[in-house]
């Protein structure tokens, strides 16, 4: 009786045309992959916005864009390192107003620049040590563990602040963090620099590799030997360093530090992310799409302020962008997903069963 | 009646034929199949009032989809439900509660901060004119209620503060003060200490004398023979037969309940050589791969000892629940143990504190439930078949993708794992082949001794077979094994059966030495 059984099996071997078939899964694949349908949405309304405004494909707007881009999307890198482990990072935002403080306070304390970069990154980096702490060895939910670390540190700022803003004279650092080098603007090529690494990181290397199987599947990624407490530190701990290296691009554009700057980039961060495909279960998602989503967001909010639309309407499209995002992602649009998909699929594939 | 009394379902213990002539509850013909499932298959079933009644099945037997039925979770497809003679159908569990039937699910659906006296009146707390809600009746009332089951809890307490017994008791109380009819108590003993369920007991005792009809879902069969009246058996869907315990000897119940497809199929075997998954004789002085000695847990497990020889396949068999799997996860590091020393190659002490240590001493863990624990659904083939290997493919930190795919498309070939090819995601694959898939990552990760728990729950024959067929040819290759299953079929391919009842190991029998009657007799 095994034997008919096993013969059955084997006759469910691909037939002849498999390789074809094989070819077209992967065509498919490489249409469907998680960055194609954003990248889309960004291609269409760059084409929205150069018939919304002939300002809009300038050079000078353009680089606009990237500019003020830059911080939220070194943000959304590093909450996405968090996010993919299906964690969350409110505290962004704090360290990164933390990050200008602390490097304002340094400089003006007469401390070199390297001093001042290194210190306020190391800082930065160190509170993520602490929520990674707080959420592993504490089993305190991401989510308020990092909305206390967000209240700790503010408060810490305004202290080390004292008055309402520590003056930067340094134009060194000025130029290092909003000059230009070689043409290009400095925050651009650090943002580039920075997505790139990170992209490699999370597909090529052990260590992204982990992340995404820690996130899609915790228990399954413990039992199969993984360093699970010491990765999920350290996605806090990046998440932390690239906040710290937004503030410093922040502190640049401001010529100072402030406790205040960094209020609401946690959730522009968390926008740009989702927006980006990032599931907030864990697991999905690339730091590529998570810029492109930031970018995203940039870009409409940079075409309505050329047609001259009111904040308040910028709030609300922005959140109708985000809602949409995470509905066709995640939400109740399984639907219209497989639709999508289907776009793509040839009538006589089936999916391959035993 | 249309339908007349199922000649299965025995003599009348109680006699209520003098009281009524109808069931309280009665179940005709009633199925429910999900999608490529038959859960229940025409299930006839009465529940008489005052009567403890005792539904016994394996896991994946009907019982929860009964429950489910009963209490108005879900609809039957096929069939009809009769309260007191009369037609009812429930759309949703408030209709079944309206009836008078009342659930007690293993996980209470109490609300913890609230009190014992807020929990019970929760739906409809006594108001005078104004609208204001009469607390001193409420504690009044609700001490009563609980009292008169039996227990004291002071009634102000919030019920996350009270034992899992208190709470169910509660749950009772709550239920009572709505005019229960019928409880159904699903497992209501897994998770108690023994004095708890002696207390338990007695409530539903009391419930019984005050013609509360009492449904008792459980596998315990000791606690089933201590307490009720009525046994019915479920297997594969189906009440296999219904009878009082004075009519179906424990074994006799345990035979029922495991099935005769097993009987038959080692019936027929036996006859000859009974199937061995192992291809090879391991030779008595053979070295021995792990030795655990005097392992236990502050929960279940207690002074367990045992040993693995290399290219041997050891079974722990007993029914679901006796401790086979958090043996698994004890020997796996995922489980803390608090006695017992685990040694692994003789030489190599295993402090097993986590999976990462046991897999780097050799071992390879393939859990129960391959979806929530044994592979990430979201990823590829062999980014899951690399999971517990990724040392090996590890150049200063960067995966060596080239090498990865090559022992990937090595073990899709050598498993016959059916995709398209190895960046096929896995959770669109065949339970069969996701199976695969896991073997694979172990054999993938060069583990010596593969812990295997629960390998053929819930795949399909075809599949079974393919899963013995890995599972030998590991052995061939110079692996071994330690199967975990409650499949007594499944142990006694082993070359040693140990047999697990409440946490210990109780006995154990060469290949030879013991067959599926001998066992039966042993697990009750």
């Amino acid at each position: 009786m095994s034997d008919t059984l096993k013969n059955r099996g084997d006759q469910l071997t691909a037939p002849a045309s498999a390789p074809q078939q094989a070819v077209r899964f992967r065509v498919r694949r490489l249409f469907t992959g998680s960055y194609v349908p954003i990248l889309l949405a960004l291609v269409v309304v760059i084409i929205i916005g150069s018939f919304a405004s002939p300002y809009f494909l300038t050079a000078l707007n353009l680089q606009n864009i990237l500019l003020s881009g830059a911080i939220v999307s070194i943000l959304a890198i590093g909450q996405f390192m968090v996010i993919v482990t299906a964690g969350i990072d409110l505290s962004v935002g704090a360290i990164a107003a933390f990050a200008t403080v602390s490097s304002a306070w340094i400089l003006a304390q007469g401390g070199s620049l390297v001093v001042a970069i290194g210190g306020a990154l190391v800082i930065c980096a160190g509170v993520g040590v602490l929520n990674g702490l707080a959420v592993v060895f504490g089993r305190i939910t991401p989510f308020i563990a990092t909305l206390g670390m967000m209240s700790i540190i503010q408060g810490i700022s305004f202290f080390v602040q004292g008055g309402s803003l520590i003056a930067i004279t340094n134009q060194e650092f000025i130029g290092l963090f909003n000059g230009q080098v070689l043409g290009i603007s400095s925050p651009a090529i650090l943002l580039i620099v920075v997505t790139i690494v990170m992209a490699l990181v999370m597909r090529y290397t052990i260590f992204g590799r982990q992340q995404y199987a820690i996130g899609g599947n915790s228990q399954a990624a413990l039992l199969s030997g993984l360093p699970v407490r010491r990765n999920v530190i350290l996605a806090y701990v990046i998440s932390g360093f690239l906040a710290g290296l937004a503030g410093l691009l922040l502190a640049a554009q401001l010529s100072g530090g402030s406790a205040l700057v960094g209020s609401g980039y946690e959730l522009d961060s968390i926008a740009a992310a989702v927006v980006g495909g990032a599931a907030l279960f864990g697991g999905k998602g690339n730091p590529v799409s998570a810029v492109i989503g930031a970018l995203l967001i940039g870009t409409i909010s940079n075409i309505m302020n050329l047609r001259s639309v009111q904040a308040e309407g910028q709030l609300v499209v922005q959140g109708i962008l985000v809602l949409l995002a995470v509905y066709l992602t995640s939400g109740g649009s399984k639907d219209f997903v497989r639709g999508f998909n289907s776009l793509f699929r040839r009538r006589n594939y089936a999916p391959i069963s035993n | 009646m249309t339908m007349g009394t199922d000649s299965r379902s025995g003599s009348d213990p109680i006699g209520q034929e003098g009281r009524r002539d109808e069931p309280l509850l009665r179940l005709v013909g009633v199925s429910k199949s999900y999608p490529g499932v038959r859960a229940l298959d025409g299930v006839d079933l009465e529940i008489w009032a005052g009567e403890c009644h005792a539904i016994l099945g394996q896991n994946g037997a009907g019982k929860s989809t009964l429950v489910k039925i009963m209490s108005g979770i879900e609809a039957p497809s096929e069939g009809e439900l009769y309260f007191e003679g009369a037609r009812v159908r429930f759309a949703r569990p408030v209709d079944a509660q309206q009836a008078g039937i009342y659930t007690i699910h293993q996980e209470l659906s109490l609300s913890p901060a609230l009190t014992v006296a807020e929990n019970v009146y929760i739906s409809d707390l006594p108001r005078n004119k104004l609208g204001v809600i009469n607390w001193n009746a409420v504690r009044r009332n609700a001490a009563a209620a609980v009292r008169n089951l039996g227990f004291d809890i002071p009634v102000d307490t919030p019920v996350q503060m009270l034992s899992v017994a208190e709470q169910q008791v509660v749950e009772i109380a709550k239920a009572l003060h709505h005019r229960a009819r019928v409880l159904l108590l699903d497992e209501p003993t897994a998770t108690l200490p023994q004095p708890d369920v002696d207390r338990l007991f007695e409530v539903v005792d009391k419930l019984r004398s005050e013609g509360v009809a009492v449904v008792f879902i459980s596998h315990r069969l000791d606690e089933v023979y201590r307490l009720c009246d009525r046994i019915s058996v479920m297997r594969d869907g189906r009440r296999i037969q219904t009878r009082s315990v004075s009519e179906l000897a424990p074994d006799a119940a345990v035979r029922s309940m495991v099935g005769a497809s097993q009987v038959d199929f080692l019936g027929q075997i036996t006859s000859g050589a009974r199937r061995r998954i192992n291809p090879q004789v391991v030779a008595r002085d053979a070295p021995v791969i792990v030795d655990v000695r005097g392992l236990s847990d502050s929960h279940l497990l207690r002074d367990i000892s045992l040993t693995v020889k290399v290219g041997e396949a050891v079974a722990v068999t007993g029914l679901v629940g006796s401790g086979q799997s958090e043996l698994g996860a004890a020997l796996f590091g995922s489980r803390a143990r608090t006695a017992g020393e685990i040694s692994v190659h003789t030489t190599r002490r295993l402090r097993a504190r986590s999976p990462g240590e046991a897999i780097g001493a050799g071992l390879g863990m393939i859990p129960e439930d391959r979806k929530s624990q044994g592979l990430v659904l979201d990823m590829t083939v062999k980014a899951n078949i690399s999971l517990a290997s990724l040392g090996s493919i590890n150049r200063f930190g960067v995966r060596r993708g080239g090498k990865e795919s090559d022992i990937a498309d090595e073990m899709i070939r050598d498993l016959g794992i059916k995709v398209w090819d190895a960046e096929q995601v896995v959770g669109t694959l065949s339970g069969g082949n996701q199976q695969k898939v896991v073997f694979a990552k172990w054999i993938a990760a060069g583990a010596d001794l593969l812990i295997i728990n629960e390998p053929t729950r819930g795949v399909d024959v075809s599949a079974k077979e393919s899963i013995y067929d890995g599972i030998t040819r590991y052995l061939a290759e110079g692996g071994s094994v330690l199967l975990l299953t409650s499949e007594l079929s499944e142990a006694l391919m082993a070359d040693r059966i140990h047999v697990m009842q409440n946490g210990r190991l109780t006995e154990s029998f060469e290949h030879e030495a013991t067959n599926l009657d001998h066992l039966l007799g042993l697990l009750r």
